[in-house]
């Protein structure tokens, strides 16, 4: 019986070793000790549509998206809208701008229900309140299991103008009523390649 | 551990390591590059990239003196870059190539000077910063691109070391954190002084490029990397399960199926001395 039992503790060790360190918080330094110079002038743009011609997408609104109590992304409220993390960067700017939308809803497909399909190469544009229109490029599709979930890849700092398209993913556990995973969709603004 | 156990143990091993989804990197295999003129008296150029065996292919038309890209991804390999005179066909002779490794997850800079022998194009492949700041803070740092004004100092009011001390033309210096805000710079070359301001914002990168434009200092501030003050925690519950066809967790199968195959294996071994 405890040969069992290690085992089947051994198996569940392994399969949680499996997964990548959870991010640490940098070590703390004191404060720079010069006078605080004047603040930075906030410049607000936010995207306002959203094109993806591969999955049929044409989103002429996106609702803004904030963090909630355990620091998590909160998705959109509504299952047909796609969200905008708004405390980040604004899709073109440079920096990885996230949106996310709803694999689905308990009734059937949401508005992301085909992000897995995009394809390296694939289009996605972009709609800002400037007036712009930011054309990202494909990079990669790639699942994460949620409590794997690559923080400083989606969401680290990033030279050029990157944007991240996320949903749920994977095998659903009715009893928690969510995914396993995360569908992640990396695209980037190119000039190059 | 019992022998007939391992095999299944290393099965589910396998399985919970398969992509896609764990793999060792955990991003797209993606570098990133840009390119900058900064040779003073070199003429206007046109810019080539070629993947290692691809055809080349004209990426930027007349980048002058000055003039600095922003990043584009790149898949992850080698590069050859090459640039030519402005308008030469691009069969001609190019003026420099230079060949960059790009690897995943990182950012370069390709900055053309006259520093080669004799006052000659020299490509410096400079690593850019992908890091976190610390909270609260930006990085900067200082990029020396004009010879007839060289040496230069870049001092930020309120702190004590210069970000540059006495830089020679080519120079680039390291990266320092500074608290966010807008902060007081002055340059001062060969040649006079030159006041600017640079704004800082938390979790990014600045690189400050220092040219020469009619005799006098010029600055240019050029974000290198940038991302979200506050990151995200967790994944995103975007789904309600309405479309799913897959149930269970498969951990949680592999480990039933290991229970089942345990409770298999006592049975025969109680059969077989039941026999016995």
């Amino acid at each position: 019986m405890s040969g069992r039992a290690a085992a089947v503790l051994l198996a569940l060790a392994a399969v949680t070793g499996c997964a990548p360190a959870p991010p640490v918080a940098p070590p703390a330094t004191a404060p720079p000790s010069a006078p605080l110079p004047e603040p930075v002038a906030a410049v607000r743009v936010s995207p306002v549509g959203l094109e993806v011609p591969a999955i049929g997408v044409l989103e002429r609104e996106v609702v803004p998206l904030r963090l909630g109590a355990a620091g998590e992304l909160e998705p959109p409220a509504d299952f047909a809208r796609v969200g905008w993390y708004a405390d980040g960067t604004a899709p073109g700017d440079v920096g990885p701008a996230v949106l996310a939308g709803h694999v689905d809803s308990r009734a059937g497909p949401a508005v992301f229900s085909r992000l897995r399909e995009l394809e390296p190469g694939d289009r996605v544009t972009v709609h800002r309140s400037d007036g712009a229109a930011a054309v990202f490029t494909v990079d990669e599709v790639r699942r994460y299991p949620k409590d794997a979930f690559p923080t400083d890849a989606v969401y680290g700092p990033v030279p050029g103008a990157a944007l991240r398209l996320i949903t749920c993913g994977g095998g659903f556990d009715r009893a928690r009523r969510s995914y396993e995973d995360n569908v992640v969709v990396f695209a980037s603004v190119r000039w190059a390649g | 551990m019992s022998r007939r156990t391992a095999p299944l143990v290393a099965a589910v091993l396998l399985l919970a390591c398969a992509p896609p989804t764990a793999r060792a990197a955990p991003g797209p295999d993606l570098g990133w590059v840009r390119l900058g003129h900064l040779a003073p008296g070199a003429p206007p150029v046109d810019i080539y990239l070629a993947a290692f065996g691809r055809a080349e292919q004209v990426v930027v038309r007349k980048a002058g003196y000055g003039a600095v890209t922003p990043y584009s991804a790149l898949r992850a390999g080698a590069y050859t870059v090459a640039m030519r005179p402005a308008d030469a066909a691009p069969t001609s002779p190019p003026a420099l190539t230079a060949t960059v490794d790009i690897t995943a997850a990182t950012a370069h800079s390709l900055l053309v000077f006259a520093t080669g022998p004799g006052g000659s194009l020299r490509g410096d492949l400079v690593t850019d910063d992908l890091g976190s700041p610390e909270p609260g803070a930006g990085r900067v740092r200082v990029v020396q691109g004009t010879a007839a004004l060289a040496p230069v100092t870049v001092e930020v009011g309120g702190t004590s070391t210069p970000l540059a001390a006495d830089a020679p033309y080519g120079m680039t210096t390291p990266y320092r954190d500074l608290p966010q805000g807008r902060h007081d710079v002055v340059l001062s070359g060969s040649a006079g002084r030159a006041p600017t301001q640079v704004d800082v914002r938390a979790g990014t990168s600045t690189t400050l490029l220092v040219t020469e434009s009619d005799g006098a200092l010029k600055s240019t501030p050029l974000t290198d990397s940038a991302g979200p003050e506050v990151k995200p925690l967790l994944g995103v519950e975007t789904g309600a399960g309405g479309t799913s066809t897959v149930d269970s967790p498969v951990w949680l199968l592999a480990v039933l199926s290991l229970l089942a195959a345990a409770g298999a294996g006592t049975a025969l071994r109680s059969r077989a001395r039941a026999r016995g």
